[in-house]
């Protein structure tokens, strides 16, 4: 009696152990997600800051209380996210270098997903041309502006320079003015001319400081909108040039 | 069988009965009742002290990244080593925590706990029998401090949950009625004020003179409602300035307020501005000096010694010695005391630096009737725009003006500049301050920031920071070496709110000079600035108002009340009373100061080619704010993230 008694406690026990062994962790992340922001007119990829730029806000759905995260996106305008739960989602664009949307109930699937926003920017800088003068030790920088929608003004243009290719309104360098003009604020807003050369420069002599030492300097262009309705608004940017100084 | 069941039945009736015997009833014998507390004016004190203690008052003891009522957070009193709302603006550089930053405050203010407790107060005090008089006072002191905690939360967060009753855990779990939903910011903005009337409406003129200006008067809570409803003013018109998107602002929970609210909102500060200065009885504290030097000595003594000034003051806040009864005093003298008069043995002093930016920010007595801020002096070809972002490479041909000391470039600046800052070369309890960066030895070599010293044309030794002992001076040191912080890192030392002629003890905590809360000045500026943005109210008045204050600065010309004279007047005036940061806030400018921002600096350097040695001043950009490569304020920190939304069900504010 004895004997069957612990055979059948050992027999119980196995079975508990055993069935505690059961996977019980959350699955992992199972798909990705990429691709890139580009202009709805003419395709070209949207320029953004990496830090405090825009963001893809994705709102998962099917929680009682439905919080926003955002995707960083990179300074070329493309993003991805190599660990995304597949599910559904409203994808919220707020606060960024473009007209806010949303894209409500956008189905993630398992493993690769590579989508294309079509957005509207504010401001398109085009045309862009940053070139060194060595007669007048001078960057001067030439561009053109288009608004996205008649409604955007100019509020402010600026020639960031900086020591790597994340230049931008948060990663700079501050530029003393000398004979220069890195930067220039519109004040009321402008009205966006496209015909309109912009000029800006940065005067190097006057800034011995900053480029002290003989290396590559990465300089940009932005532009920041005045448009009502939109929240804040991020500046829009040319591709980054690369002068060896 | 029967006879059983009845008999058992008679037994079980005549237990029952027995309980409901009322010698059964006695009172808990582990706390006291509300009767009790109520019953005499010591207990109800009591009371009202912790009711007191709920407001979020942000004085000494406000540690803007930390919390409310801090007294250390690292279980040891003496570890923290200074803190200010002002190192959130550009008036000031707190050295510790490698100098502070720019950037919204990060309190955790959101006391439902504190609102809870104010709501059981009001629960109380209705269930019981008090004298009316007694309870109409009671409950205006409640709604006063209502006022003040949801004006915390409002400036904050915008709308938040409005809760005036003692929340309980309903019996039905499908009952949400937990969950209250956020009101939209109108709302809350308009409840603060509501709560501030109803304070008004039953709080007395005159207090007790054993309360002084620590009980709430009347005229205190009209002050609340003046800078409660110039702030709903302010944010309500300058919303655009920053405006942002998203599902809080489409539920309006921030922002949606029109320029009719603005206005309206104006108009309640305004009226509730003209109330204190017409009916209270409050006047300027010395308000005709016989010159800059009287004048500068009352602004000193009206912070030093608050008692002296209650006829300028509303409503303040006492202390008792903390370093003898736990969680109480402050540590003001202590760790703001400069190095060259630092008390005792500890090892946190100077923790204060004033920024140039501040400095910068007074007027001069050139007064034109222009009533601009006018830098100091310090190049000969007028250019005191630029900033030396590394001032071990300053150009030493550049056109400096020499000084004969460490003081004369301050001469001719605003009294109140003298009252509020320890400037370099000015007695500070019989101490001459010293604030020596550098130096240019005779063949035009520099030493900055480091030790070292020179031989002058004189023959004499000369040191780089002016003196070779450790304490022998009091800005700089070796920054980015060790023991940096408790040197100024900006060139200044601040001066208000510390003991000059009286000696305080060396212990932790032991700072007990009032803080003033709600002063007169204050009063005038919310009506100028309410006046002249609104065009409401009298616009004279409001001019009358502006130079009342720089009157008693000695001046003597009358400036027009334009917004940035008022805005200027508000920096100067009340500088490091925790002001700047939420008038930046509420006027949406933090985001333009600040993207990549610096504060600035004055670097006094001693010139050898020169007999005897001369003064140049160097301008140059804080040495921690350059090492952070500049201090960013982005626009969604005009509203704080509403904390524990993934469980409280709330919505979230914009971008977090």
């Amino acid at each position: 009696m004895k004997k069957i008694f612990y055979s059948l406690s050992l027999f119980v026990s196995l079975i508990l152990v055993v069935a505690s062994c059961e996977q019980d962790n959350y699955p992992l992340p199972d798909a990705q997600f990429f691709g890139a922001i580009r202009d709805s007119v003419g395709g070209g990829l949207v320029e953004q800051d990496l830090q405090t730029g825009s963001t893809i806000g994705m709102r998962e759905k099917g929680y009682s209380t439905e919080v926003i995260q955002n995707y960083v996106i990179k300074q070329n305008g493309e993003f991805r996210n190599n660990l995304v739960y597949a599910s559904t989602y409203d994808i919220v664009f707020q606060s960024c270098n473009f007209f806010p949307y949303e894209l409500h109930d956008f189905v993630v699937k398992p493993g690769a997903n590579e989508v294309t926003f079509l957005v509207v920017p504010f401001i398109r800088v085009k045309n862009c041309s940053i070139t060194y003068d060595a007669g007048t030790n001078k960057v001067n920088a030439t561009f053109n502006l288009e608004a996205g929608k008649p409604t955007v003004k100019l509020s402010k243009i600026t020639l960031y320079v900086f020591t790597d290719m994340y230049v931008g309104e948060y990663i700079k360098k501050t530029v003393a003015t000398g004979t220069g003009q890195p930067a220039r604020t519109y004040s009321p807003a402008a009205t966006i001319d496209p015909a309109t050369p912009y000029t800006l420069s940065i005067d190097v002599a006057a800034n011995s400081a900053v480029f002290g030492v003989h290396r590559n300097y990465y300089f940009r262009v932005g532009a920041m909108a005045n448009q009502s309705g939109v929240g804040t608004i991020r500046t829009n940017y040319a591709p980054y040039v690369k002068i060896a100084l | 069988m029967r006879t059983k069941i009845l008999f058992i039945s008679i037994v079980a009736a005549t237990l029952f009965l027995t309980t409901c015997k009322d010698f059964l009833e006695i009172e808990p014998l582990d706390r006291v009742s509300p009767e009790q507390v109520f019953s005499d004016i010591s207990g109800i004190k009591t009371v009202l002290a912790t009711v007191y203690n709920k407001m979020p008052m942000e004085d000494f003891n406000y540690e803007p990244n930390y919390s409310l009522n801090f007294h250390g957070k690292s279980g040891s009193n003496n570890s923290d080593g200074g803190w200010a709302l002002a190192s959130h603006t550009d008036e000031a550089v707190i050295q510790s925590n490698a100098g502070g930053s720019i950037g919204s405050v990060s309190d955790g203010y959101w006391d439902y706990n504190g609102i809870r407790q104010v709501n059981q107060f009001f629960a109380t005090i209705q269930s019981l029998d008090l004298d009316d008089a007694l309870f109409k006072r009671l409950s205006a002191e409640g709604h006063f401090v209502r006022a003040y905690q949801y004006f915390g939360l409002a400036k904050r967060y915008g709308g938040v949950p409005i809760i005036t009753e003692v929340q309980q855990v309903p019996s039905d779990p499908t009952d949400s009625s937990l969950y209250v939903a956020r009101a939209t910011e109108k709302a809350t903005w308009d409840f603060v004020l509501s709560e501030c009337d109803l304070a008004i409406a039953d709080l007395p003129e005159t207090v007790d003179p054993k309360e002084g200006s620590f009980r709430a008067s009347k005229w205190a809570a009209y002050a609340l409602k003046s800078r409660a409803a110039l702030f709903a003013a302010s944010v309500a018109k300058h919303w655009n300035k920053a405006a942002l998107i998203g599902d809080a602002v489409n539920l309006k929970l921030v922002g949606g307020m029109t320029s009719t609210d603005a206005n309206n909102y104006y108009l309640q500060c305004i009226n509730a501005s003209k109330a204190i200065i017409d009916n209270s009885g409050k006047q300027l504290y010395k308000p005709n000096p016989a010159n800059a030097a009287e004048a500068a000595k009352n602004f000193q003594t009206m912070f030093e010694d608050p008692p002296s000034a209650n006829i300028e003051v509303i409503f303040k806040k006492a202390y008792i010695d903390g370093s003898t009864t736990s969680q109480q005093g402050h540590c003001t003298d202590l760790y703001f005391q400069p190095t060259q008069t630092k008390l005792g043995s500890p090892y946190m002093f100077a923790r204060y630096g004033v920024a140039l930016d501040q400095v910068d920010a007074f007027e001069d007595y050139t007064d034109d009737g222009n009533g601009v801020s006018i830098p100091v002096k310090t190049r000969t070809d007028g250019v005191e725009d630029q900033y030396l972002t590394d001032p071990k490479t300053f150009d030493i041909s550049a056109p400096y003006i020499s000084y004969d000391n460490q003081y004369d470039i301050f001469t001719g600046k605003d009294a109140r500049l003298m009252g509020s800052v320890i400037l370099p070369g000015s007695m500070w309890k019989g101490v001459l301050i010293n604030c020596q960066g550098g130096l240019i030895k005779t063949d035009g070599s520099k030493l900055v920031f480091t030790d070292g010293s020179a031989v002058g044309l004189d023959g004499n030794t000369y040191y780089c920071f002016g003196s070779n002992n450790i304490y022998g001076y009091s800005s700089f040191a070796k920054l980015g070496g060790s023991w940096d912080a408790n040197y100024s890192s900006t060139g200044f030392i601040i001066k208000k709110f510390l003991q000059e002629a009286k000696t305080v003890n060396s212990a932790a905590w032991s700072s007990k000079v009032d803080w003033i809360d709600f002063r007169l000045a204050e009063i005038y500026l919310n009506y100028a600035e309410a006046a002249i943005e609104s065009g409401q109210g009298d616009a004279a008045l409001a001019k009358t108002y502006l130079n009342a204050l720089r009157k008693r600065a000695a001046h003597t010309d009358e400036i027009p009340a334009t917004v940035e004279n008022i805005i200027k007047e508000r920096r100067v005036e009340l500088a490091f009373e925790g002001h700047r940061y939420w008038d930046l806030v509420r006027r949406r400018d933090m985001h333009t100061l600040y993207t990549l921002g610096t504060r600035k600096v004055l670097i006094p350097i001693l010139d050898l080619r020169q007999n005897p040695p001369k003064y140049m001043f160097l301008r140059a950009t804080n040495y921690y704010d350059q090492q952070a490569g500049g201090r960013t304020f982005t626009e969604r920190s005009y509203y704080l993230a509403i904390p524990g939304t993934a469980t409280n069900q709330l919505v979230q504010n914009p971008q977090y």
